[in-house]
């Protein structure tokens, strides 16, 4: 009676990312690239059919659609080691093969156009599954398939699995740097908005900060996409350790996410994770950090430079940011003795800024390492924070979003490619459902970030009355 | 050496030597006795006594000091020859057997003695005695005058002999030359018997064996003894006299002048006295001397009393005793017979100085000589008193603390008596600590079987002979704890507690190895190497040495308790008892109980009285399924393992397995002992999980043979009682109970959790959506759904911070703790106290301490602040369960609300499809209602504020009684409950002011419940 999760991965980011996802789960479970049990994997005391299915000849079947509207990143899967790990029933690539050209729209209706087969593949893994727990959509936010099609598949999943728990692995685009896509803040602002309405947990990879803890943290110069995609499987693999090694507690997502989420729309979840590893171009496993303990880690965890959300904003506004919560899971050998001093360490120097409207602490999941990857390090943790300085990151799109369209929609920069697509190419003929979408898209992601921003202040509950 | 039986050697040789001389057979016979006597006394009983001479290199000395001494005396030169001649054939020589050295030594100082006695001071007149003495005659003799009464002279001067054999008593004066007191005075000077002894003692002399030569000598002495004529001519009162009855007395006997006077037994007022009608003019100073003198002679009585007493029925210990006691007495008849010797030599007469030098004997002299066997025969009396009607150990204590008498001459006799008292008692030790075996005749072993132990293994017998085999359940029995026992009242003082405790684990951990381990086969073996090749130490306890015991009782300990601790740890997996527990009874495998809550869910919350163990049961079992615990797809993973596991488990293994630490394979099998128990149901209204319990039993499915019924295990079964397995010891009934609260702790809070978990789920996930998806008409949910989780958030902290503390403060601690501890401890006894003192502590963390607690009905009375804070704990648990009500009843609302407009919507969508309007002007006064009846949700709002209200009640008693649990532990839990230090909640203010507490749910709840 597992709590099974199906993983789906859109788009070339999420495909990427959920490929090495499942590169990093094999490894932890001693599965072989072709999905049949290692040898040496006899320790048990993992649950591995929360993520795989055994197949009819023992062979070990990740939960996995694989989507994509252009055909070259799933190939490149099919092509590689792994290509014999998936069941092929589960990828879908577009017919036309095209792509949805970095356009959310174009991907948005490709998707609802195969919405019988995206359905099909969805009811057949969740048949596969005794009690199916929820779903992990792993896409980013900023391209055309990871956020047309994955915004999409949201709405197509809350609506079809209401009961069931969606959580995302959303990669926010790097900002830093100037990208070759403009019309990234049309395609962030319309995907955050059904990542507010139709997620559970989102959990905000920000590849900004990804940039810059890879290039400050690890010492690499230039990260290339593999290494970046590397970082974010193992804060993925990390935030489900205590789902597949099950000890008393956090055994199952909605325990897990519930504690973090206490009001609905406030589920963006930052992620920190420490000691970070990279591998360098000779193969070899470098880190900056030698010695690890409890303390060391759940301290760690809580500096803003080991968080992988960047916060694009002044100093003043993340003073007074405040946790709503936070979850580390601690992996490895661990004396829980050290948990509670640890904490209490923290507390004492108030190193964590929690709000004031409601009960809340530094909560810890201990949980077992892998028997089968050596790690360097003897503790590692995964900080999963609920933290009010996400909205910057929101703000940052708005802004963005302004830039384009103008405060009052007048400047409509860039729009050309989004009413091309028939769906929103409306009868009205001037798109106006079109703007509509981005307005009601617009104040979604404002209210969200203004909610953020109301939880920083101490009387939150008070005005959320009165609002209501 | 051959042993020469010494007493039928002098005896055959005094009739041969008699019939020689020409004595009728019947006189032999009379006489036969009074010549044994004699030699005995010679040579100091001891031929009887135990402690023999045992060095045979003396005698040999002795016979050259011989011959030295007749050269010296000018003794003729073939006389010395045929001494040496004779001394040599004392030795075995040629293959034939000598004598043994003990009666070659006391025929030599017989015969020097009567040697020296002549050669020194024989006065010249007498010289056929002299010569007779001698052991060599002059060739020619003068031919004596026989005298008709000859015979009859024999006879009577024979007589006194007798007496002077065991007194040696003369009268001083009448007889001053007269050499020795062998020889009967005689007014006729040269008596004929005498000259007859001496023609023969000559013949045989010259053509006799060793034996010949000294039974002359003996008959020389004997011939003159026969009869007892009392010499009239000596007064009672005389010194010799009294010397001889004062040596009389010292051996219990009374004499002339002294006789035992007899009152109220062997009592003080009992005593040698001297005889008020012979003992005139005794005068007061030699009065008191005697009196002086004849305790010795109440000692001896005493103690020899005490000898006799120590009969065969008696235990072992005082039959040690008395036999030590035996072998003191001996020794005291050595030097009574030494006395005697002395006490017949004569008084010097004044100016004779060379007898003055002379070893005789005055009371005086008695005085000095008596002192230290007096002391000595004073403290055997007063050791045998000390010991009277103590037996086994009692009595050995009572002999030991004269050991630490602080009187070196007492310490150091106790001392070795102590050694032989012990022997006994070191001998059932040694058994006991090798073997196993309880050889406890007499009851005095201060390790018993318990009466209990007996009643049940009695019964078996019975159940046994009636039914032929154990068709009958064996009554249960916790062989560790029951079977054998201390007890105090028989532990010596010298064996100290901790000695005495580790002799009786010695013998316990082998009869737990027999009968409740199924090791008999290494038990047996050990047995017969113990039998085989003993430890050295047992040599040593063998002979009584407290040091060498101790040191046996270690070595055996030290090995017995190693197996036994091995084949636990190892062979019956101890660990991995100890994993299954952790993860399945105290729900440490946390998606083992979710599965097992999904699954079971629906039968739980059933009536108490619909409940069905089977189907709960079965539900298990589907758990451990689906989670792989058991069995499942995933068989090959620790299938493997976990056969041979199964394997070692069910005793056919040898033990050599590795005892890894979490070994997956063993612990899931392990699960299979895992059952449902409903527990009685204790009132109305209570529903399937307030009667639900797990229960764990280590010694379920284990073979018969290791459950301790011995039927079937050999040809002959043994009755044994039921032992509940190898594990029982440790895993007791009060035990499993321990755990047993604690698992329902772990359940209630799981329960709670999950309860959380779904609500969660159904608000967040479901409602929400539904929510949003109503748009307009679902706003009015939305303030519902948000107090709904929030009071959620606020019952998820408090739950999940208590989880936390339980999981990590608690269980984790404590179980790392006991991890350790457990692999230091080197016996089982020290075992079970770390495990006791482990599930203590789990409790006292748990907050479970203080008695009564979980409907376990433990003892004692729970104190006013340990109740109220469980009721606390409980109710706010009981709470988060009714939060899942709530949310089930808001759902319904919203969704019936969702159906609603949907009709509606639909409903105007015909209309306008019919060409009205889609939306209707709301009829007059009504007004459309909205689809969510608001009466619901108001009244949601107030049961959330309700609970909400509880809630913080709860919480706030909690954390209320929480500080006065004085503990260290649950500032961990008070901290986390209130991390952000913000003072929320922060105990007594919070709890009695429930404005500030919990972050303004408090106010909410309130403001909420006016405002809809």
């Amino acid at each position: 009676m597992p709590r099974e999760i199906i993983n789906l991965q859109v788009g070339q980011c999420g495909n990427q990312v959920g490929s090495e996802f499942w590169r990093k789960l094999c490894q932890e479970h001693g599965i072989a690239k072709d999905g049949r049990l290692e040898d040496f994997a006899t320790l048990g005391g993992d649950r591995k059919d929360v993520f795989f299915y055994q197949a009819d000849d023992e062979q070990y079947i990740p939960r996995a659609i694989l989507l994509d509207l252009e055909p070259r990143v799933i190939n490149g899967i099919q092509t590689s080691d792994l290509r014999n790990l998936f069941n092929p029933e589960n990828i879908f690539i577009s017919k036309e093969g095209g792509g949805a050209g970095n356009n959310w729209a174009s991907g948005y209706t490709q998707g609802e156009a195969v919405q019988e087969t995206l359905l099909d593949m969805i009811d057949r893994e969740a048949e596969y599954c005794d009690s199916l727990e929820g779903f992990n959509m792993c896409h980013s936010i900023a391209g055309g398939t990871g956020s047309g099609m994955g915004s999409y598949m949201l709405e197509l999943i809350s609506d079809r699995y209401s009961k069931k728990l969606i959580q995302t692995y959303s990669v926010f685009p790097n900002q830093s740097e100037s990208s070759d896509v403009v019309v990234q803040p049309y395609n962030s602002l319309l995907t955050l908005k059904r990542l507010t309405l139709h997620a559970d947990a989102v959990v905000v990879l920000d590849n900004t900060a990804l940039d810059k803890i890879a290039v400050e943290r690890l010492h690499l110069h230039k990260p290339d996409v593999q290494q970046i995609n590397s970082l974010i499987a193992t804060v993925m693999a990390a935030s489900t350790t205590t789902l597949r090694y099950p000890g008393y507690m956090n055994n199952d997502l909605v325990g897990l996410v519930a504690s973090l989420i206490p009001t609905p729309r406030c589920h963006f979840l930052m992620t920190g994770y420490t000691p970070l590893t990279a591998e360098n171009a000779a193969g070899q496993v470098t880190s900056n950090i030698r010695k690890t303990t409890v303390l060391d880690v759940m301290r760690r965890l809580l500096q803003p430079k080991n968080i992988m959300v960047s916060t694009h904003t002044k100093s003043r506004d993340i003073a007074n940011a405040k946790y709503i919560s936070i979850l580390n899971i601690i992996q490895g050998e661990v004396d829980p003795s050290q948990v509670h001093k640890s904490l209490q360490r923290i507390r004492e120097r108030k190193q964590a800024n929690f709000i004031e409207w409601g009960p809340a602490s530094i909560q810890v999941a201990l949980s077992k390492k892998s028997p089968y990857v050596q790690t360097a390090h003897r503790v590692s943790g995964l900080m999963l924070a609920n933290h009010t300085s996400v909205r910057h990151l929101f703000n940052k799109v708005l802004r963005d979003y302004e830039k384009l369209m103008g405060p009052k929609q007048e400047r409509q920069a860039f729009m050309q490619a989004y009413r091309d697509v028939p769906r929103f190419a409306d009868a009205a003929g001037g798109g106006t459902a079109l703007l509509e979408e981005f307005a009601d898209a617009k104040e979604v992601v404002q209210d969200l970030a203004n909610e953020y921003a109301a939880c920083e202040s101490a009387d939150y509950i008070q005005r959320q009355m009165m609002a209501s | 050496m051959a042993q020469v039986d010494v007493p039928t050697l002098l005896s055959r040789l005094g009739e041969s030597v008699a019939r020689n001389a020409g004595i009728p057979d019947a006189e032999i016979a009379a006489r036969r006795s009074y010549t044994l006597r004699m030699m005995v006394g010679i040579m100091g009983g001891s031929a009887y006594a135990r402690s023999a001479l045992e060095s045979g290199g003396d005698y040999m000395a002795l016979a050259t000091g011989f011959v030295k001494e007749l050269e010296a005396n000018g003794a003729p030169r073939d006389r010395i020859k045929l001494v040496q001649e004779c001394c040599s054939r004392l030795t075995a020589a040629g293959g034939k057997p000598g004598l043994s050295p003990h009666a070659a030594t006391a025929l030599l100082v017989l015969l020097r003695r009567l040697n020296g006695s002549l050669g020194t001071r024989a006065p010249p007149p007498i010289s056929l005695t002299k010569a007779v003495q001698l052991g060599g005659l002059p060739a020619v003799y003068p031919a004596l005058p026989q005298r008709p009464g000859s015979r009859q002279n024999l006879d009577s001067v024979s007589r006194p002999m007798s007496a002077v054999s065991y007194a040696g008593s003369l009268p001083p004066g009448q007889h001053a030359a007269r050499p020795t007191s062998v020889l009967t005075p005689s007014e006729q000077g040269e008596d004929p018997s005498q000259l007859l002894s001496a023609e023969m003692s000559r013949a045989s002399l010259l053509n006799s064996t060793t034996g010949d030569l000294v039974s002359d000598f003996y008959f020389a002495r004997g011939a003159g003894a026969g009869g007892r004529a009392e010499p009239a001519t000596i007064p009672a009162t005389s010194e010799p006299s009294l010397v001889r009855d004062v040596l009389y007395a010292a051996q219990g006997v009374s004499g002339r002048a002294v006789g035992w006077v007899e009152a109220g037994g062997d009592d003080v007022g009992s005593g040698f006295r001297p005889d008020q009608g012979r003992a005139e003019g005794l005068g007061v100073a030699r009065t008191m001397l005697l009196e002086r003198l004849t305790e010795l002679g109440w000692l001896f009585r005493h103690v020899r009393r005490h000898v006799e007493d120590s009969s065969a029925e008696e235990g072992a210990v005082r039959q040690a005793l008395g036999a030590a006691l035996a072998d003191e007495l001996g020794d005291f008849f050595r030097l009574l017979a030494l006395l005697e010797a002395q006490a017949a030599l004569p008084l010097p007469t004044p100016g004779d100085t060379a007898a003055a030098e002379d070893q005789y004997l005055t009371l005086r002299r008695l005085l000095c000589w008596l002192a230290e066997p007096t002391r000595r025969m004073r403290l055997l009396a007063t050791v045998a008193d000390a010991g009277e009607g103590l037996g086994g150990g009692a009595l050995a204590g009572a002999v030991y603390e004269f050991s630490r008498h602080g009187d070196p001459f007492v310490a150091a006799n106790a001392a070795k008596l102590l050694q032989q008292v012990c022997v006994p008692l070191y001998g059932m030790i040694r058994r006991w600590v090798l073997e196993g075996s309880l050889a406890d005749p007499h009851g005095e072993f201060f390790i018993v079987q318990h009466a209990a132990a007996t009643a049940v293994n009695a019964a078996l017998r019975e159940a046994v002979g009636a039914a032929g085999a154990a068709a009958l359940a064996p009554p249960m029995l916790d062989l560790w704890r029951q079977s054998y026992g201390l007890d105090e009242t028989r532990l010596p003082p010298f064996i100290g507690a901790s000695l005495a405790q580790r002799i009786l684990r010695a013998g316990k951990a082998i009869h737990y190895l027999k009968q409740a381990c199924g090791d008999a086969g290494w038990v047996q073996q050990r047995a017969e190497e113990c039998a085989r090749s003993p430890p050295a130490a047992a040599y040593a306890a063998g002979s009584g040495e407290l040091a060498s015991l101790d040191a046996l009782v270690s070595e055996a300990v030290r090995s017995v308790d190693a197996r036994l601790l091995d084949v636990i740890w190892r062979r019956h997996r101890l660990r991995a008892h100890f994993a299954a527990i952790r993860r399945f009874l105290l729900l440490g495998q946390g998606d083992w109980v979710t599965a097992f809550i999904d699954l079971a869910q629906r039968e739980l919350d059933k009536g108490a009285g619909d409940v069905s163990e089977v189907q709960l049961n079965s539900c298990l079992r589907q758990a451990f399924t689906a989670t792989n615990v058991v069995g499942g797809s995933s068989g090959a993973v620790g299938g493997g393992a976990g056969r041979g596991a199964l394997a070692t488990l069910s005793g056919s293994g040898v033990g050599g397995e590795e005892d890894s630490e979490d070994d997956s394979g063993v612990v899931t099998l392990l699960a299979e002992k895992l059952r449902v128990k409903k527990e009685r149901a204790a009132g109305a209204g209570e529903v399937g999980w307030d009667v639900f319990s797990l229960t764990y039993n280590p010694a379920a499915g284990l073979p018969a043979s290791m459950l301790g019924a011995g039927a079937g295990a050999g040809p002959q079964p043994t009755p044994a009682p039921t032992s509940g397995g190898p594990l029982s010891a440790l895993f007791t009934a009060q035990a499993m109970l321990s755990y047993g609260r604690l698992a329902k702790l772990l359940w209630r809070m799981k329960r709670s959790e999950h309860a959380l978990s779904a609500t969660w789920g159904a608000a967040a996930c479901g409602l929400q959506r539904t929510v949003d998806k109503m748009g307009r008409d679902g706003a009015l949910a939305q303030p519902v759904l948000a107090q709904l989780l929030r009071l959620r958030a606020e019952m998820s902290h408090f739950a999940t911070n208590l989880q936390y503390y339980i999981q990590f403060e608690v269980m984790e601690a404590c179980w790392q703790e006991f991890y350790t501890r457990a692999a230091s401890c080197a016996d089982l006894d020290s075992l079970i106290t770390a495990h006791e003192e482990h599930l203590a502590k789990l409790l006292r963390k748990a907050l479970l301490e203080g008695g009564g607690g979980g409907g376990a009905g433990g003892a004692g009375e729970p104190g006013p602040s340990a109740a109220a804070l469980r009721r606390a704990l409980q109710d706010a648990l009981a709470n988060m369960v009714g939060l899942r009500a709530v949310a089930a009843r808001l759902e319904e609302a919203v969704e019936g609300g969702a159906r609603k407009l949907q009709t509606r919507t639909a409903a105007a969508r015909q209309r306008v499809a019919r060409g009205g309007w889609g939306v209707q002007a709301p009829a007059a006064g009504a007004g459309e209602e909205p689809v969510i009846d608001t009466r619901v949700l108001r009244d949601i709002r107030r049961t959330l504020s309700d609970l909400a209200a509880q809630h913080q009640r709860a919480v706030g008693e909690f954390t209320e009684n929480l500080p006065e649990e004085a503990q260290d532990d649950v500032r961990f839990l008070l901290a986390r409950l209130d991390f952000s230090a913000k003072g929320v909640q922060a105990g007594p203010a919070a709890a009695a002011g429930g404005a500030g507490g919990f972050g303004g749910g408090g106010p909410l709840a309130l403001a909420g419940a006016v405002r809809v």
